[in-house]
Formats: C-alpha cells, structure tokens, sequence
C-alpha cells in the first residue's frame, strides 16, 4: 500500500495544513510570498504533519491546536531545507529549481529568516512551556549536527557512534520531537509521549541508514545524483564505516575526494558492495525499526496505532 | 547594584560566551557586537519593572537575533572554491545556531510572550530586507521607511515593553541614523551599499550604481543626508522628552550626532 493511502483518514485535516501553510507565508513583500510558495508547492511528503496528527490521536485530537504544531513543524522543515540549498550550491530540490537557484543566495537566507519566524509565532500559540523546551533544543541540536556533518568530512577516523549522534541529530530528532509535540498538544501522559518520541527516533534512524544504504544501491535517474555522492562529498556513512573495517577496501576509500572520478566512485561501490557492508547496514535499520515498534506495543488500540506501525514498515522496506 | 556601564559590560561578555563555538570561529569571522545596541537595550530595559535576570536575557536573547541576522548578510552569492564555500556554510549555520540559542533560552525561562515579540521582529526585518534588496520601494520614503524597520523593528519590540511611545521614536531615529551614516560611508568609500542602489534605482533608474556620475553621486548623498538630519532633529526632539534616559546613553547619542557633517560641509573641505 502507498505511504498516502494508510493515512487517507486525514486527508480533510492534512488539506486544512496545507491551506494554513499558505496562509502562514503569505509575507507582505511579493518576492518573499513568491519565493516561500515556489518551495512549498515544490510539495513534499509532509511526513512531519502527518506524525503529528497521528500522536494526537492518543489523546484529546484538537485540529484546531495540533494543526499549528504540525505547521510549524513543517515550516521548520522548510526553512532548514533552504537554508541548506544555500550550504549545498544546490540548483534543485524535488526536481524543481531551489530558491538560491531560482533568484540567489540573499533572497534565499531572508526567505528562509522569515519562515523561521513565521513558525515560531505560530508554534506559540501553544503555551505549553514544555512543547517550546522540546522545540527549541531540537533546533539546536538540529544545528549542531550539520556543523559536526561538516566538520566530519572525509574524516575517515571517524566511528559508527559518530555517525549514530550525526544521523540522530539530522534526522531522527525531528521526526521524534514531531511525535511527541503532537502527543503533548493532545494533553496525552508523560509516559504516552515518550513511547511515541522513543518510536520517531527509531523510525528516524532506521529512515536515514535506508537513506544512506539507497545512495550505493540506487541508480542515478532514482537517486536525481549520481551514486555514491555522499562519499564523493565526503559524507562517511553506515556502509561506508563497516566496508572500511577490511584494510584493503579502507585504503581505496580514504583516497576519495571530492575531485574523485565517477568511475572511480563505481569501482568503490562495488567493493563496499561485496564487503557485505550494504546487507549490515540494512539489518541495524531494521533493527531500528523493530525498537520503534515495540514503543508502540504498550500503547492504546487505535486506528493511528496501525497506520503508525504501517508507516514505519513502509519505510524499512522503502526502495526510495 | 550594577551601573548601565557595568550591565553593558556583563550583557557583551555574556554574549560572547553564548556564541563561542570554537569550530564555527576557525572558520568564520568573530561576530561584531554592537555596543551601542548593548547599551540601548539595558536603558530601555532598565526602565521595566523586570528583575535584573530577566533584564539581561532580553538583551542577550535580541542581540543573539541581531547577530544571527548581520551573520547571514555575510552570506555572499558568488560561485566560490571548496575552501571559501566551506566558510560560507559555515555562515549560514552560525546564524542558524545564534537564532535557536534565543529561542532556547527564552523557551528556558517559559517566557512564550518575548519568544512570540521577537520572532515578529524578525519576520519585519526580513519581510524590509527582501523590498530593500528587491528594490521594490516605489518611492525614497517607502525604501527610506523600510532601512528604518530593519533597525529598529527588533528593538521596537522591547521598547514596546515600557508604555511610553517617545521610546519606540527615539530607537527608531536613532538607529535610522546611525545606518544611513554607516551607508554614507560606504558609499563615499567607493563600496557596495544597498540603500545607495536602491536610492539609486529609484533616481536615476536608467544609470548604472558604478558608474554614477558626480551630479548624481551629489544628488544621492543630499538625499541621504536629508534623512539623516531629519533622524538627528527627531532624536534631539525625543531625546528632551525622555529626561529620565542615562548619561552614558544620552551622551553616546550626542556623539554619533556630532559625527554627522551634510555633503555641503564636506564638498566645501574637499574643494
């Protein structure tokens, strides 16, 4: 089943989203609406909002309330990823131009300024003292992870619980904080919450090994980049960690640079692939995603409970 | 109890210890802290009835903003080389980290009301930045209105604090100027300057920035200087209606005042 039709049930509510979205960057300055549209229209699959909305269905489901969460969540979402089309020169994002492609990088930092601020005058309709302690700290983790993304590049010294507390902090914190923000927001109990945090940070984790596996086992036309990228950027990922742990295939991988050939990078992937290192990094994914599963087993019978559970499945068996 | 001096002196030196990251600082540059802004934001604060934690975390937390926001104007737009992008990503990160370090020590204190305050500042301060960029002012006054709210529209919020409009204008002028003069400067300098540009456009729309003859070079600067003289009448009238301001600010005030000399002045000196 596709990822959309296990949660059609929300379909009226992740519409009423989409439409707050609009609104919430409709800016004064045309350029700056023009530019906060074009990203947002650029779609994407939501799967913040959608977390959210699931988590308050443990408690009291508010729209009204849960919905300015699930906003600013996304909008959070959305600021980073333009900020980071600016860190990365990217020319497009979800096959359509980036705003520092689109106009530059200027207009690209006040649009992604102004969304920042925009979610956080909507996430304070929440006055729940806790929701903003939560948020806040994840941002800055948030932040602290893609400066330690940075600083580990090509950095081949570097171990798997480097790359656990990098992936934790780029990924798997957002979709935790989105879990239990939504939980919080429905007056759920402390312990309601955590189970559903603890279950985003599994489903985090074990989304980006996939994400990270798919960048040697993906074709470039799947992958809109050529395979092995992330090496080749000198991102130093799960399965490039575990192939490093045969000396000789260490010696070819540390040699790569960002100047590195394509060719060169294809001779790399198929070593890491013949390490076994692929298949390990997929069996600690699903480890991850049996964790994740298993902080659900103690919660409530609920129709969010089982589309939950399908997502996280969806996601480990995830070809892109 | 501490003098305005001192409360300046533990804000700045408060704030340098939230920004220190040492691997952001190999890389990029130390960020400025403005002093003058320090030293508003504890006199305007030290007229609301706040305790003196309080006082010091709403100014630490907007020039946390400030410096996040100068920090992406860093943030350049040319095709540069593996060394100097790393700098740039790293400029952007900076600026990303500096606003989530208010967020996060507002959200410590639970004060969601100065988290909400401040972050419609920033939306203002973009929403001008991007028309000024943009070159979307349709007139000098409206480009002129929106170099005002990039200023002021963060320190505006905490003078809004106090019930006392005079304040709100006296920020407001007061950092006007000292942009305009800051821009002057550059401008005269021979250096790139946004307000110059868009003063420019609106001018003499079918002429190139760099290459502004003298007749036009004389127009922008009379122009600028009308702004910043009009600022320095505010700020003298704002200035006698707030007698309870301290020394060190109204002194400070009178100083960056007395730096202002018109085009005439100096075209006369220099001919």
């Amino acid at each position: 089943m596709k990822l959309k039709m296990m949660y059609s049930f929300l379909n009226s509510d992740l519409k009423n989203i989409e439409q707050t979205l609009e609104e919430t960057v409709n800016a004064e300055s045309s350029l700056l609406h023009e530019a906060s549209l074009h990203l947002l229209k650029a779609g994407g699959k939501r799967i913040r909002p959608v977390f959210v909305l699931l988590a308050g269905k443990f408690g009291t489901y508010d729209i009204n309330k849960i919905k300015d969460v699930a906003v600013a969540l996304e909008l959070i979402h959305m600021a980073s990823l333009v900020h980071d089309d600016v860190i990365d020169d990217a020319e497009l994002r979800r096959g359509k131009p980036t705003i520092k492609a689109k106009w530059d990088n200027k207009v690209a930092m006040y649009t992604g300024d102004y969304i920042f601020a925009r979610s956080l005058e909507l996430i304070t309709n929440i006055e729940k003292p806790c929701t903003h302690q939560i948020l806040s700290n994840t941002l800055v983790e948030l932040c602290i992870g893609e400066i330690e993304q940075i600083k580990d590049k090509y950095n081949f010294e570097q171990n798997i619980r480097d790359y656990f507390r990098r992936i934790k902090r780029k990924t798997a914190i957002l979709i935790a904080v989105s879990c239990q923000l939504g939980a919080i927001a429905a007056d759920v109990d402390d312990k309601v919450h955590q189970k559903l945090y603890r279950f985003g940070y599994y489903v985090g984790m074990s989304y980006q090994i996939i994400d990270d596996v798919l960048d040697f086992t993906g074709t470039e036309k799947e992958l809109g980049k050529p395979a092995g990228d992330d090496l080749r950027q000198g991102n130093i990922t799960l399965p490039v960690l575990f192939a490093m742990e045969d000396a000789d295939i260490r010696k070819e991988i540390v040699k790569v640079r960002e100047t590195t050939q394509q060719a060169e990078i294809e001779r790399i992937i198929t070593l890491i692939k013949s390490s076994g290192a692929i298949e390990r990094s997929l069996k600690v994914s699903d480890q991850y995603l049996n964790k994740a599963l298993d902080n659900l087993k103690d919660l409530p019978q609920n129709r969010a409970k089982k589309t939950l559970m399908d997502i996280a499945k969806v996601i480990g068996k995830r070809n892109f | 109890m501490l003098d305005t001096k001192d409360k300046v002196a533990v804000v700045k030196e408060q704030i340098e210890e939230k920004i220190r990251h040492p691997y952001l600082l190999k890389y990029i540059q130390s960020p400025y802290i403005d002093e003058d802004k320090v030293l508003l934001l504890v006199s305007i604060l030290d007229h609301v009835n706040l305790s003196g934690d309080k006082l010091k975390n709403y100014a630490i937390t907007t020039m946390l903003i400030q410096i996040a926001l100068d920090t992406h104007e860093l943030v350049t737009k040319e095709k540069l080389d593996a060394a100097e992008l790393k700098n740039r990503q790293l400029t952007v990160l900076a600026g990303v980290y500096y606003s989530g370090l208010y967020y996060k020590i507002l959200a410590g204190l639970d004060d969601i009301h100065m988290i909400r305050l401040l972050a419609t500042g920033i939306k203002e301060v973009n929403e001008h930045k991007i028309s000024v960029y943009q070159q979307a002012s349709e007139a000098v006054d409206i480009l002129m209105d929106s170099v005002r709210r990039i200023e002021s529209s963060l320190f505006e919020k905490i003078s809004e604090l106090l019930d006392d409009p005079n304040w709100s204008e006296f920020v407001s002028n007061l950092l006007f100027h000292k942009r305009l003069m800051k821009e002057k400067v550059l401008f005269l300098q021979g250096g790139s300057s946004v307000v110059f540009e868009a003063l420019k456009n609106l001018l003499f729309p079918n002429s190139d920035y760099s290459n502004a003859c003298t007749d036009q070079r004389h127009v922008l600067i009379h122009t600028c200087d009308r702004y910043i003289e009009s600022s320095k009448r505010m700020l003298e009238k704002y200035m006698s209606k707030l007698p309870m301001m301290n020394e060190l600010l109204a002194h400070r005030v009178q100083a960056i005042i007395n730096q202002h000399h018109p085009a005439g002045n100096i075209f006369v000196e220099e001919g």
